[in-house]
């Protein structure tokens, strides 16, 4: 063993020695910041940590009675729906707006800044103005509706059961169009342009030459942001906490809205840490499975 | 580029360092003793502020320095600084809440620190919302929460309805009878434009259950050591009531769903309903704050059912078992909390005092503001059965507001809305069943 790591030592030049050293202050704070809370999260998630009470160990006690709760899986459900919905409009939406921005219009960069705006707004200050965009009496939103008579009486968007969904989810994509449109314009524009005047030289119109050039091509771009997007819409809290705060009646409830509440409202911190767990596990199998099928795809082409 | 690294290194460790040795400090005796208080509406905060001035200046060996919490957050707030031990050494809130917290040991037994003044000039129902059966007390009340109804005496007046006095109070029949009245289109358009009543629904449970007191239900029931939760005839009947006003009668706004108390004060004074129903007394504070100068309102009477009992609550002053200093935590709520002292707050916030020597005063008794009716009731108030019941405060924000908000949204019946709670409520408690958790 010994002279194995001795060799490896030496085996590190002094540039590879001056890299590491650069690395470490980020080493460090990831470590402190990131690494030790994921792990203590992991290992809270096999105790019945309970605010007010001492931490005891208790292996799979919360996942036995995980896998019953009806609360969470309600949650969970509502995630689901939540993330393949917001996740489908983002990704799409973002792609017309990638399409426009890269096609030769004036202007580019200011559009580019303008679409990067709600991007670059915080998630809680977005609630805030969607909040009061929804407000039944002075929100922009039933004045407009109002005043194109498309509604008598206004409509308390956040607090109605039927028009609730309809309203975080608009919220939500909002927000994050520009992500998913600044990964794939970043994305179409490697496409060198002679393919395109090859196509067109043999006939193919707009749509012939988006099947078969822009798609292919973008493909490893459009998989990697999908998974980024589904991820990051799967762990959405912010938005959602301001605008509903998981209701009304808990049809807004996300599944990391309702780890909150176990974890921070009722003080069960080690099962909301194993809710934590499970949602992990469930996302990384899931990503890991479409991930399989897209590298699949590219190689039997 | 070496030497670069190191710096950067000896500044993170200097900064680490620097957290870690500024911290220790805390444990000095010079630092100021730390009173988070959630007070919100401006005359409050500038009340509780010149109290703290007044004790720092009487008191310059023991300082008080003033933190702005806000009811939002207070809670996350509150359990991260018990979990991590750096507490506040006063905080202020809500007695349904500082039960539970007590429960889980958070909070120092006042009960040898508590002077015989102030023992016997606090209500015994202000008493009895903090006080373990074992005698621990875990906060000082100073502010009562009562639900009161407001109501438009203009518009009253134009529809000719005469509103209730201590005397002569109404029943839910007379007030579900008179909003039929008021409910109409005023300017003939087909719409509704005026109801008879506005209730702020969105969490509605603690409307519901002060309110059900007073029907003669409790939700909760003792069995043996344990709580059960039960909606029998008298708490359906206050479902009932509302959903009837809601549905069959349509005399409540229906701006009511989804909205709070606080959010349907505007429409009280813009006219849209004559009455409000279940707000707390604080509710006069905004109207004498936002309405139009020349806006007329009152205050009713607690609503009869079967009685005119309604459940209480109460605003506290608590000290965290961390606290180190809890000696002069308390001097400073005895001088923060005088009788002198608890009728500024209570004026300011225009709530009910929790002290006998206030209530007697004239401020109370005064016609203007409406505080003679608000004040009056107090001999009805009395403490819910779910005192106490370890698991109430999750019972409330898991099953009964979101099942309420379903009810009241039309979207189930009443039997089905009880059905759902009992089950639920079984679910819920019997996680604290398991630990033998007991008030």
């Amino acid at each position: 063993m010994k002279t194995i790591t001795n060799k490896k030592n030496i085996l590190y030049s002094k540039k590879e020695l001056g890299q590491i050293q650069l690395l470490l202050p980020v080493i460090l704070v990831v470590t402190v910041f990131s690494l030790a809370p994921l792990l203590r999260g992991i290992y809270l998630g096999f105790t019945d940590y309970r605010l007010g009470d001492p931490i005891s160990f208790n292996g799979i006690e919360n996942y036995k009675q995980l896998f019953s709760d009806e609360y969470f899986w309600n949650s969970f459900k509502i995630g689901m729906v939540w993330t393949f919905v917001v996740t489908a409009i983002q990704v799409s939406l973002g792609l017309g707006l990638a399409l426009l921005l890269n096609s030769k219009v004036r202007f580019t960069s200011f559009y580019t800044i303008l679409i990067l705006i709600p991007w670059a707004t915080p998630p809680i200050i977005r609630g805030i103005l969607w909040r009061q965009m929804y407000e039944p009496n002075t929100g922009a939103v039933n004045i407009l509706l109002t005043n194109l008579g498309l509604i008598s009486a206004p409509i308390n968007w956040l607090s109605s059961f039927e028009f609730v969904i309809p309203a975080v989810i608009v919220a939500g994509v909002w927000g994050e169009i520009s992500k998913a449109a600044i990964f794939l314009l970043a994305g179409l524009q490697t496409i060198p342009n002679d393919l395109y005047e090859a196509s067109k030289i043999d006939g193919a119109g707009l749509w012939d030459q988006f099947r078969h050039i822009t798609i292919p091509v973008l493909k490893p771009v459009l998989a990697a942001i999908i998974s980024l997007t589904f991820m990051w819409n799967f762990n959405t809290f912010g938005i959602i906490w301001v605008l509903t705060q998981g209701g009304p009646g808990g049809l807004t409830r996300l599944p990391m809205l309702a780890a909150y509440e176990e974890g921070f409202k009722y003080g069960y911190i080690g099962y909301a840490a194993a809710i934590g767990n499970v949602m992990v596990i469930i996302l990384s199998l899931m990503l890991f499975m479409y991930i399989r099928v897209q590298l699949r795809e590219r190689t039997e082409s | 580029m070496k030497r670069n690294i190191y710096i950067v290194l000896i500044l993170l460790v200097g900064t680490i360092l620097f957290f870690l040795l500024t911290r220790k400090n805390n444990n000095h005796q010079n630092i100021p003793l730390r009173f988070v208080s959630l007070a919100w509406q401006e005359g409050t905060i500038a009340t509780n502020k010149s109290i703290v001035n007044e004790w720092n200046a009487a008191h310059p060996d023991i300082q008080v320095e003033y933190i702005q919490g806000t009811w939002n957050s207070a809670h996350d707030y509150l359990i991260t600084a018990f979990e991590t031990g750096d507490v506040p050494d006063i905080f202020h809130y809500e007695s349904s809440v500082i039960i539970d917290y007590a429960m889980r040991g958070y909070l120092t037994d006042l009960s040898p620190y508590i002077s015989s003044e102030m023992k016997n000039d606090i209500l015994d129902v202000a008493w009895a919302t903090v006080t373990r059966p074992n005698g621990e007390v875990d906060g000082i009340p100073f502010l009562i929460e009562s639900l009161v109804v407001l109501y438009n005496k203009s518009l009253f007046k134009k529809e000719g309805i005469i509103p209730p006095t201590i005397e002569y109070p109404w029943t839910w029949d007379d007030l579900q009878s008179a909003a039929r009245k008021m409910t109409k289109d005023t300017n003939g358009d087909g719409v509704i434009d005026q109801y008879g009543a506005g209730l702020g629904l969105r969490n509605s449970a603690n409307i519901i259950m002060n309110t059900s007191i007073s029907f003669g239900g409790s939700f909760f029931k003792k069995e043996g050591n344990h709580f059960v939760v039960k909606v029998n005839d008298e708490e359906k009947k206050l479902l009932q009531t509302i959903v009837d006003m809601l549905y069959k009668d349509k005399s409540v706004s229906p701006a009511s769903i989804g909205e709070t108390g606080a959010g349907m004060i505007p429409g009280l004074f813009s006219g849209r309903y004559a009455m409000l129903v279940g707000i707390g007394s604080w509710g006069r504070q905004q109207l004498v704050e936002n309405a139009p100068k020349e806006f007329q309102w009152g205050v009713m009477p607690p609503i009869k059912a079967k009685t005119q009992t309604y459940g209480a609550s109460t605003q506290t002053l608590s000290i965290p078992k961390k606290s180190k200093r809890a000696k002069e935590a308390m001097m400073f709520i005895d001088f923060m909390l005088s009788s002198k002292n608890t009728a500024r707050l209570a004026l300011n916030d225009w709530m009910i005092p929790a002290r006998i020597s206030c209530l007697s005063m004239p401020e109370f008794k005064d016609k203007i503001g409406g505080w003679d009716i608000t004040c009056s009731a107090v001999s009805t108030l009395s403490i819910g059965s779910w005192l106490g019941a370890p698991g109430y405060v999750e019972w409330k924000s898991r099953v009964a507001n979101p099942v309420l908000q379903e009810l009241f949204a039309g979207r189930m019946s009443i039997d089905d809305a009880a059905r759902r709670i009992e089950h639920e409520s079984n679910i819920v408690l019997s996680r604290y069943k398991k630990r033998g958790e007991v008030w």
